[in-house]
């Protein structure tokens, strides 16, 4: 008989310790679907109520930084004028539902609702609802187009390191590290990792630094990526035009 | 058999939805079509498990980008392996062999192909996989009807 008061203690503890290496490597998969069905099914009003003074309180910083940043927008608008630079642009979203993904484990590529009749070309970056990178189009049909995440070993893109350096930013399996950087001393660990989108002002972040490293007969150094776009369950991103 | 036949090119074809849905996004590493495809080979004579690992093959790399014929010639040639080596091997304790050698063999290939993989992802990618195919392979006995002794 297998009734739990009969199993001793040592059995007992070998059977947990077996359970919990079983689970050990499921645990990101288990800690996900537990933190969606936790906020579909749950509900604290308290919390609920603090998080909406906090979010009172950052709106009205947001609205401050904004009036000091339509200052900063005239004069430098005045700026470019006066030396002629190419007329800008705010950034342009358009958010896109996943339809499908790369049937591949060794491919981050998903298929999204929206293409080239929503003006989605290939290039254009990709965002999450907090506008971190998480890919850019590489295709575009009619009524859909693809995108390959960030994490795909195929991803690459031009980026900016800190305030004095750039490389370029690849995708591995894992996550995603910069290539071809020069000077390790312009580098120092959580540098943010950036961009520009062309034609706006919008500043785009995919992550930050958490290594600097270099082969023994390498001329580069090497940057592990640590990204901020965490998608636990990947279903609207947005592209920016 | 004709009814055998059916229920598992419709297995196979939830599998391969399954596969394009990615239910658990990008957090279980894992391929349900492929796992479908090893337990055809297990289970099925080899015409049949030929024909549909060609069809089912063919139609994943129709669904990739790029289109690509690697899934076509992969899983026919593995359901070729697997009828060899399940000849060469008869014993029970093999099969669970079988499993983890077919998946080395897709891990090899397309890390072969994409050039390379993170350790930790091959690692977290056999843990994932042997333990769904263990309840695919449960699942698709009972449904399929698999008799005792035919099965892993």
């Amino acid at each position: 008989m297998y009734l739990p008061s009969k199993i001793r203690f040592k059995h007992a503890s070998v059977l947990a310790l077996f359970i919990f290496l079983l689970l050990l490597p499921f645990k990101d998969l288990i800690g996900n679907v537990f933190i969606f069905f936790s906020r579909q099914f749950l509900v604290i009003p308290r919390k609920i109520s603090q998080k909406t003074e906090t979010l009172k309180k950052k709106n009205l910083e947001l609205i401050l930084q904004l009036r000091a940043f339509k200052n900063l927008k005239e004069e430098n608008e005045r700026l470019r004028t006066a030396l002629q630079f190419r007329e800008e642009r705010g950034a342009d979203f358009i958010a896109a539902q996943v339809i499908s993904f790369d049937p591949s484990s060794w491919r981050r590529i998903v298929a999204i609702n929206v293409g080239t009749k929503q003006k989605i070309q290939p290039g254009l970056l990709a965002v999450d609802e907090e506008g971190y990178l998480v890919g850019k189009v590489i295709e575009a049909e009619a009524h859909y187009a693809r995108v390959i995440l960030i994490d795909d070993p195929d991803f690459s893109l031009p980026v900016f390191v800190g305030e004095d350096s750039f490389g370029l930013l690849k995708g591995t399996l894992k996550g995603a590290r910069i290539l071809y950087i020069e000077n390790e001393e312009l580098i120092k660990p959580n540098d943010e990792i950036w961009l520009r989108t062309p034609y706006s002002y919008s500043v785009i972040y995919a992550g930050q630094v958490k290594q600097v490293k270099r082969g023994k007969h390498s001329l580069f150094w090497e940057v592990q990526a640590k990204l901020f776009a965490k998608r636990p369950f990947l279903h609207t991103i947005y592209i920016v035009r | 058999m004709k009814e055998r036949i059916l229920k598992i090119s419709w297995g196979l074809a939830v599998l391969l939805m399954l596969d394009l849905i990615k239910p658990f996004s990008y957090w279980l590493y894992t391929e349900f079509l492929f796992l479908g495809i090893i337990f055809l080979a297990l289970n099925y004579p080899l015409r049949v498990s030929f024909m549909l690992a060609c069809v089912f093959g063919y139609l994943r790399g129709c669904l990739s980008y790029p289109v690509s014929s690697l899934s076509l010639i992969e899983f026919a040639l593995g359901v070729i392996l697997v009828h060899y080596l399940r000849a060469r091997f008869q014993q029970r304790a093999a099969r669970i062999g079988i499993v983890f050698a077919m998946l080395a063999v897709h891990v090899g290939l397309n890390s072969a192909q994409r050039g390379g993989a993170a350790t930790l992802f091959i690692l977290l990618f056999f843990i994932h996989s042997f333990w769904v195919f263990v309840l695919l392979n449960y699942l698709f006995r009972k449904w399929t009807r698999v008799s005792l002794e035919e099965y892993i």
